[in-house]
């Protein structure tokens, strides 16, 4: 519904606005189809497109299947979904919890602040980073996807910014009211800051979903591998060393075997956007503030 | 382009000739003598252990002391048994890398299980993928919680070798050197070329991993050449004039794997595997010569007719030569046309033999590395050092013994089944157990390489008549098995910078001009003082190279 | 009720708020109070920071300490502990290197023309949509912007290769059509446009998404006020949506500078060979050839520290910048009032 206050745009802006939008989005959705539709076509369909398909004549599924048929792609969604899901649940309750206590002037506040920040400039090397991990014993085990991950810097200072914002009258309110710091956090910072907490959340889910390096580092056992490891050894695997020797059918071209792997990795995460769009719906403060 | 790393590098592996490898840039090891290639001047006294070929098979195509490999026509019928009794009585760990889909684990993987039952207890891999080895690798050896074995890769970026081996690793010599290895007879198969591989700082090291001995092809799809005569020319301006006439439309002649393609015409222009013995015995390098740098000018010539594809990012032309868009592209050693014959069972890929530039100079073909590095042990005492010594022993087992068909293809009925000519062909239940698995054991344990495809007997013929045609103008790298502080430290980071000069020629971002400045920071920044290395190390059995 | 009746320039309210309040919770003066008052009125924020603080010294500062191999010949089977010690050695090394100062001028370039041409796409595409009034365009269009964020890099440039590449979409149809092909890709001048273009492809929709969040804070009643007293779009734009995005843009903008010197790596190292090294190395492909591709893992430290030197520089300037212009960025000045 247009609200009474809002005018109705002129044909010209209207215009423009549709172009540009429909433009972006078609960009999108082209590319988009190519990669679903070479990870459905056949094997001829390939060849006479010379790499990747925009309509596949001859769909199949045998790239799924193949992707399936080890056991390793079911083991490794599975693995991705906990890492993703418990990484985000922690990581959200870290940074929401820093965020908020650097949030106003406390005892502390400005020096943990720096440390947070000196994050953003410099890396811990490769290795020193496999010693710590190794000496709390995390090797081969999957916290050691999710405990390195446990806190951004870029989502905090993001985080930070949106609840500096939360008007500093009704906090002292609250206060008065005898509210303690952590009854404030929950009754009326969070509630009041629905928006930024989807935001963070998606940036982290996104995060641990798509992380694949620590994996090739700290796991050593391959059933403990999350999708993106799998992606990329599809993606950027040459041949088999042994298939020369082994004479086997040929197994399926592998474009449509790679794009199958990036639509699997793509579907779950793309999924849990539609549950956060909500939160930026506008007038999601005022609603909270005037209920 | 990453998918490229995963790929290139491998061929590098394959044994590519050096300095003209590959493009991905990760190779670049393989360049300038090679990280991995063995031992300072010690290196030249230690024995090498004994050769003891293994007896028992005959192949239909005999094998030569040249590099010529023994063809298969057919599996052997009653597998014979290499090893006498199971090597292990603890289990082992080891990393190593898979080159294929990461297998399933060892809990949920039969033929991993019943390979450890064969073994006698477990053998735990700790499998990396591409990329990401040299990283694994590194942290593992900081970590000071080394595997039992770790895979040493002569071409990924791991430098100073010599001070790390003698750090973190195991001496072999006493236990391989000589007439010591007979103890294992499927080591004292491995040729002493392989061996030389696995001596650094006059130490043997472990047991080296050959591939096959040839390096680079140009491969073409005789379908698309038909139209101009067939891919094998007698001069260079026949190729010229055959690419243009193959240049139609989307249709290209050749792959843009600039740096191999130079490769293949530096053959045809005489230039040298790497490095030229002058008369002297002083050397000189590939770069140094006249030959390459008139290379180098062919390539911007044919770049500047535009027949090459014209996109440098292209990461794979398999599927492009098989469907024709594509005429020509470079791939390791003869035998690589069973990849084309797994993309289009009815094409069998024709080989490009070198030719004089101008129908007179006699061109040369580079061989190959030959090994794709070795696998070092943990320090550990006498008693385990022998158990994983006839554990590598028993992964080393030659082509056509039971040891071979446990670990390459599983057992009877379960991951395998014997088709109509007795060969063994996998089930489905072993496409899923195998190839991720036999990836990761035959990069870190391998017998001498062999021609072997057995669905398509005559392409092993073809490939072995082949191999005798390049044979004949074959040359090796004279600084293969010596070693070289300098080039093992700074010669991938020159090789890159070099290369990178010569793309921008060829493409013509650069005029020719930059190719003396390319080289003479080339020398100056290490290019000098890894001849002298070399020349100091120059064993005498090398030939003078005949130009 | 309407609690908030104008936007709330949070750094001013903050540094406003009278001390009129009773009370030892009052924040505002804490700067004032003894440390055990402070402590015991501040204890449950304390505890919040408990676990950020372990994270950050567990899996921050103790391996970061871990660049001290900068200073170091580094091998890896020797350890840091046992690595001999070279001094500045590596920086000299660095600072001697022509290839670094084309890595960092590269970077640099790339990082402005980044500033200049994406920053604001996603900005204003959040405006436009922000703007939609059927809620079911809205979300489709948000939906469709932001996947190719998840795309990975390879792939993204696997797909403009088929679209713009030598052999692509585009330039087969020049072809057909007589024309000469352009070579989009392989243009070392016009790189920096080409990488822009495909960030904008990639990452513009997903970039839109904090902008939304915080359009959504907007409060409503504003506009409603605005339009009563006849402003219209542009003056709405212009004194309402804008000012109270001000403080994430400067925010995002800050971040984005101190993090310049980080212009991406795959998306350079997959194009380095097709447009060549003089326009596409940068510092982290420099870091990357001189680290793990030569195995010298000192340099690659070296280069990380001075890289992050530089950045920290541009991430001060950058915020005192702010300051100036009264704005909070990100860590605001306090308790001074």
């Amino acid at each position: 519904m247009r609200p009474i206050w809002k005018e109705r745009p002129s044909p010209a802006y209207q215009t423009i606005k549709a172009v540009v939008l429909g433009g972006f989005a078609l960009a999108i959705i082209i590319p988009i189809m190519v990669v679903v539709s070479t990870s459905l076509a056949s094997d001829q369909d390939i060849i006479s497109a010379g790499g990747y398909v925009l309509w596949p004549s001859h769909p199949t599924v045998k790239a799924y299947e193949t992707l399936f048929s080890g056991g390793l792609m079911g083991r490794a969604i599975m693995v991705s979904v906990f890492v993703t899901v418990v990484g985000t649940a922690i990581a959200l309750a870290t940074t929401i919890a820093l965020a908020y206590a650097t949030s106003r002037p406390v005892l502390f506040g400005r020096p943990v602040l720096l440390l947070v920040l000196f994050t953003l400039l410099f890396a811990p090397g490769i290795i020193p980073m496999f010693l710590i991990v190794k000496q709390l014993g995390l090797i081969d085990s999957l916290w050691s996807l999710i405990l390195p991950g446990a806190l951004g810097a870029f989502n905090f200072v993001v985080m930070r910014t949106f609840f500096m914002n939360v008007p500093q009258e009704i906090l002292e309110s609250a206060r008065i009211d005898g509210a303690s710091d952590f009854t404030i956090l929950r009754r009326i910072v969070m509630p009041l800051s629905k928006a930024v907490i989807a935001v963070v959340g998606l940036f982290y889910a996104v995060g641990f979903w798509n992380a694949f390096f620590n994996a090739l580092l700290y796991l050593n056992d391959t059933a403990k591998w999350p999708v993106q490891v799998i992606l990329r050894t599809y993606v950027l695997q040459g041949k088999s060393l042994s298939a020369d020797q082994l004479g086997v059918a040929p197994p399926p071209q592998p474009q449509s075997l790679q794009m199958a792997v990036v639509v699997v990795a793509l579907v779950p995460i793309a999924m849990v956007y539609p549950f956060l769009q909500r939160h930026f719906n506008k007038g999601v403060i005022t609603g909270a503030v005037k209920g | 382009m990453e998918s490229r790393y995963g790929r290139r590098r491998f061929l590098g592996l394959g044994g590519a000739a050096l300095g003209a490898v590959v493009l991905g840039p990760t190779l670049a090891g393989c360049g300038d003598g090679g990280a991995a290639s063995g031992g300072a001047k010690a290196s030249s006294d230690v024995a090498l252990p004994t050769y003891k070929a293994f007896e028992g098979l005959r192949p239909e195509l005999a094998g030569a002391e040249s590099g010529l490999e023994p063809g298969f026509l057919q599996f052997p019928e009653n597998a014979i048994a290499s090893v006498q009794a199971p090597p292990l009585k603890n289990a082992v760990t080891a990393l190593t890398e898979t080159f294929a889909t990461p297998p399933p684990p060892m809990g949920s993987n039969p033929m991993w299980q019943a390979l450890n039952q064969a073994l006698g207890a477990d053998l735990k891999l700790t499998i990396g993928t591409d990329p990401g080895y040299p990283e694994k690798f590194a942290t593992l050896l900081a970590s000071d919680s080394l595997p039992d074995l770790m895979w040493l890769p002569p071409n990924q970026g791991i430098p100073n070798i010599g001070p790390m081996l003698e750090a973190k690793f195991q001496d072999l010599t006493k236990y391989l050197a000589g007439d010591a290895v007979l103890e294992y007879p499927n080591l004292a198969a491995l040729k002493p070329a392989s061996w030389r591989t696995a001596v650094v700082n006059g130490k043997i090291w472990g047991a080296p991993i050959p591939s096959t001995p040839f390096g680079q092809v140009m491969m073409g799809n005789p379908k698309t050449w038909a139209k101009v005569g067939g891919l094998q020319c007698k001069t260079a301006d026949e190729f010229f004039a055959k690419c243009k006439e193959l240049t139609r439309g989307t249709n290209y002649a050749l792959e843009p794997a600039i740096v191999n393609m130079l490769h293949m015409f530096g053959e045809w222009f005489g230039a040298p595997n790497s490095w030229r013995v002058n008369q002297d015995r002083s050397l000189t390098h590939l770069y140094e010569t006249d030959n390459y740098k008139a290379a180098v000018e062919y390539a911007a010539k044919l770049w500047a007719a535009k027949v090459f594809y014209p996109d440098l990012n292209l990461a794979d032309a398999t599927p492009k030569t098989v469907n024709g868009q594509i005429a020509a592209q470079v791939t390791v050693g003869p035998r690589a046309t069973a990849d084309f014959r797994a993309a289009d069972p009815t094409l069998f890929v024709d080989t490009m033999i070198p030719f004089g530039h101008d129908g007179k100079a006699k061109p040369v073909y580079d061989m190959g590395y030959g090994t794709v590095g070795f696998t070092p042990f943990k320090k550990t005492d006498e008693g385990r050092i022998r158990e994983l010594l006839a554990l590598v022993n028993y992964l080393s087992a030659p082509f056509g013994t039971k040891e071979y068909l446990q670990k390459n293809f599983g057992t009877a009925g379960q991951q395998y089944s014997l088709d109509a000519k007795k060969n063994p062909v996998l089930t489905q239940a072993g496409n899923q157990q195998a190839p991720g698995l036999v990836s990761a054991l035959q990069i870190m344990t391998a017998p001498e390489s062999v021609i072997f495809n057995p669905a398509y007997p005559e392409d092993t013929r073809k490939v072995h008549a082949t191999e005798q045609k390049l044979l004949q103008y074959a040359m090796r790298n004279p600084t293969a098995g010596t070693y070289s502080d300098t080039s093992s430290k700074v010669g991938p980071k020159l090789t890159e910078a070099f290369r990178d000069t010569i793309i921008d020629i060829v493409t013509g971002r650069q005029k020719m001009d930059a190719y003396d400045e390319a080289l003479k920071r080339w020398k100056s920044g290490g290019g000098d003082k890894m001849r002298g290395e070399f020349e100091a190390v120059l064993p005498a059995g090398v030939p003078v190279t005949a130009s | 009720m309407t609690l908030v009746t104008e936007r709330p320039d949070s750094a001013k309210t903050v540094r406003e708020t009278p001390k009129r309040r009773r009370g030892r919770r009052q924040r505002s003066t804490g700067q004032e109070l003894p440390f055990g008052v402070r402590l015991r009125r501040d204890w449950q924020m304390l505890v919040l920071m408990v676990p950020g603080v372990l994270f950050l010294l567990v899996f921050f500062y103790v391996p970061v300490l871990g660049n001290v191999v900068a200073f170091q010949d580094f091998q890896p089977y020797l350890g840091i502990m046992h690595s001999e010690w070279n001094g500045v050695q590596n920086f000299i090394n660095l600072y001697a290197n022509p290839d670094f100062w084309d890595a960092l001028r590269n970077t640099l370039v790339l990082a402005f023309v980044q500033l200049v041409l994406f920053f604001p796409v996603p900005l204003a595409m959040a405006l436009i949509v922000d703007s939609l009034v059927s809620n079911r365009t809205r979300r489709a269009f948000q939906t469709i912007a932001y996947l190719p964020h998840f795309l990975s890099w390879v792939l993204v440039i696997a797909l403009f290769q088929q679209s713009l590449g030598g052999a692509g979409f585009v330039n087969n149809l020049l072809r057909q059509a007589g024309l000469d092909p352009i070579p989009f890709m392989t243009n070392p001048d016009t790189f920096p446009l080409l990488v822009v273009a495909q960030l904008v492809w990639k990452d513009a929709g997903w970039a839109m998404i904090i902008f939304l969040a915080a359009l959504s804070a907007v409060d409503v009643s504003l506009y409603e006020a605005a339009a009563a007293d006849g402003a219209g779009r542009w003056r709405r734009l212009w004194h309402i949506t804008l000012p109270s995005m001000r403080t994430v843009i400067v925010l995002l903008l800050i971040l984005r500078i101190g993090d310049v010197l980080s212009v991406g790596f795959e998306q350079f190292i997959l194009q380095r060979d097709s447009v060549g090294p003089g326009a596409a190395e940068v510092l982290d492909t420099f870091t990357y050839y001189a680290g793990v591709v030569g195995g010298d893992w000192s340099s690659g430290a070296a280069a990380g520290l001075a890289k992050g030197v530089v950045g920290a520089l541009l991430l001060w300037g950058a915020n005192s910048i702010a300051h100036r212009l009264g704005e909070p960025g990100i860590f605001q000045k306090r308790g001074q009032s």
